[in-house]
């Protein structure tokens, strides 16, 4: 068995210092609703794959054809990489390690993850509020810039903490939106909010009126990938993000 | 300084992980669906809590009124039933790959702790169902000699 996580790229991707938007499943999903509502939007195409014999025996049957659920999308000067299954929670190092040295390879000029914060309290929350945090100091101007409040203290688990802090190492400016969400429900709202705080960032006009008005739909159509993806927050211990850490000093 | 580790260990860490990766495999087959086509039916996505007072349980309920909502609790079971504003239909569904509307939403489920159900309380708010049952304690002061 190899123990190889590769790209495979079905077109050859030329963009020049490219944002790389990340969109796999988490909190509330809101990575993964996020990320298809920006692909529909940004009228971005399947450029790629990710595969590796490590990853559960899974593949996408869409319109007929088979596809990777692993995916890579691209338009312009964004990439995006998304994934119907949860990351195998034995491989989120090696899986972070590979995305930023792809990204390294595409001379990216920064990664977005897109995500969700739980909160206990979410359907007080009409509209929920999307909080970043950035790897150096170019992601944190980014995010002063944008006006989008920074977490200070908190806790990360899970693919997106591997990710920031392998960025941090390979001096990748990364920021990661959290938006206020259900920890294990899917929240269109919650991504909604990501996504506008994630046009901000990113210099975009993307309408979110869509992806609220098919909030119902899309929690019916969610509901079996939250399943599997919060049997798999469970294992990593993601209720961790509910802590406050004990740093002091 | 690191130990090589012997060929056994290497072949039983092997068989290990070779063994996890099927028992993973297979629970995914070990499960049923969470939709029943007969009835137009999704079993909704649930989470129990335990305190040390009362469970609470809350279910995701999109499309559902409040009013179309049944609860149904004895001391140790739970059962959620709830109709759809709008039936939701699928061209293709799943394995099953035909026309399927769903209008419903049905879960039964285990406590996991003995409840009082007539003191039970819920509210239905975002499509959030959320029932807080309170537990049935038996207090016993305990005298110190």
């Amino acid at each position: 068995m190899s123990e190889e996580i590769s790209f495979v790229e079905e077109e050859i991707i030329k963009k020049d210092t490219p944002a790389i938007i990340l969109g796999l499943p988490d909190v509330g999903l809101v990575g993964i609703i996020s990320a298809e509502h920006l692909v529909h939007a940004l009228k971005m195409n399947k450029i790629g794959y990710i595969e590796s014999d490590l990853f559960p025996p899974v593949t996408i049957l869409h319109k007929g054809e088979i596809h990777s659920p692993f995916r890579i999308y691209g338009n312009g000067g964004f990439l995006l990489i998304t994934s119907e299954i949860p990351i195998p929670p034995d491989i989120l190092h090696q899986f972070a390690r590979t995305v930023v040295k792809w990204a390294k390879s595409k001379n990216a000029r920064m990664i977005l993850a897109l995500g969700g914060t739980p909160v206990p309290n979410r359907e007080d929350i009409e509209n929920p509020k999307v909080y970043a945090t950035g790897s150096d100091e170019r992601a944190m101007g980014i995010i002063k810039e944008s006006a989008i409040e920074k977490i200070e203290e908190g806790v990360i688990v899970g693919a997106y903490a591997t990710i920031m802090w392998e960025c941090k190492k390979e001096r990748i400016p990364a920021i990661f939106l959290m938006a206020q969400a259900f920890h294990g429900y899917p929240d269109p709202g919650a991504a909604a909010s990501a996504v506008t705080a994630a046009s901000k960032i990113l210099d975009l006009k993307v309408d979110v009126k869509e992806l609220l008005e098919k909030a119902d739909e899309i929690r019916l159509k969610m509901r079996d990938l939250m399943k599997q993806t919060d049997k798999t927050m469970r294992t990593i211990g993601k209720a961790r993000e509910y802590e406050i850490p004990p740093m002091y000093g | 300084m690191l130990r090589r580790r012997s060929l056994i260990e290497l072949l039983d860490e092997m068989q290990k992980r070779i063994e996890d990766s099927f028992e993973e495999f297979f629970e995914m087959f070990r499960e049923r669906p969470s939709w029943d086509i007969s009835r137009g039916c999704f079993e909704p996505l649930t989470d129990v809590i335990e305190t040390q007072n009362e469970v609470i349980v809350t279910a995701d309920l999109p499309n559902v009124a409040k009013e179309n909502i049944k609860i149904h609790s004895t001391e140790d079971t739970l059962e959620i039933e709830a109709t759809m504003r709008r039936g939701i239909r699928f061209e293709r569904w799943g394995t099953i790959q035909r026309e399927v509307e769903f209008c419903a939403f049905h879960k039964s489920m285990k406590l996991p702790a003995k409840v009082e159900p007539e003191k039970a309380k819920a509210k239905f708010k975002m499509g959030i169902l959320e029932i807080h049952i309170p537990k049935q304690v038996k207090r016993i002061s305990v005298k110190i000699e």
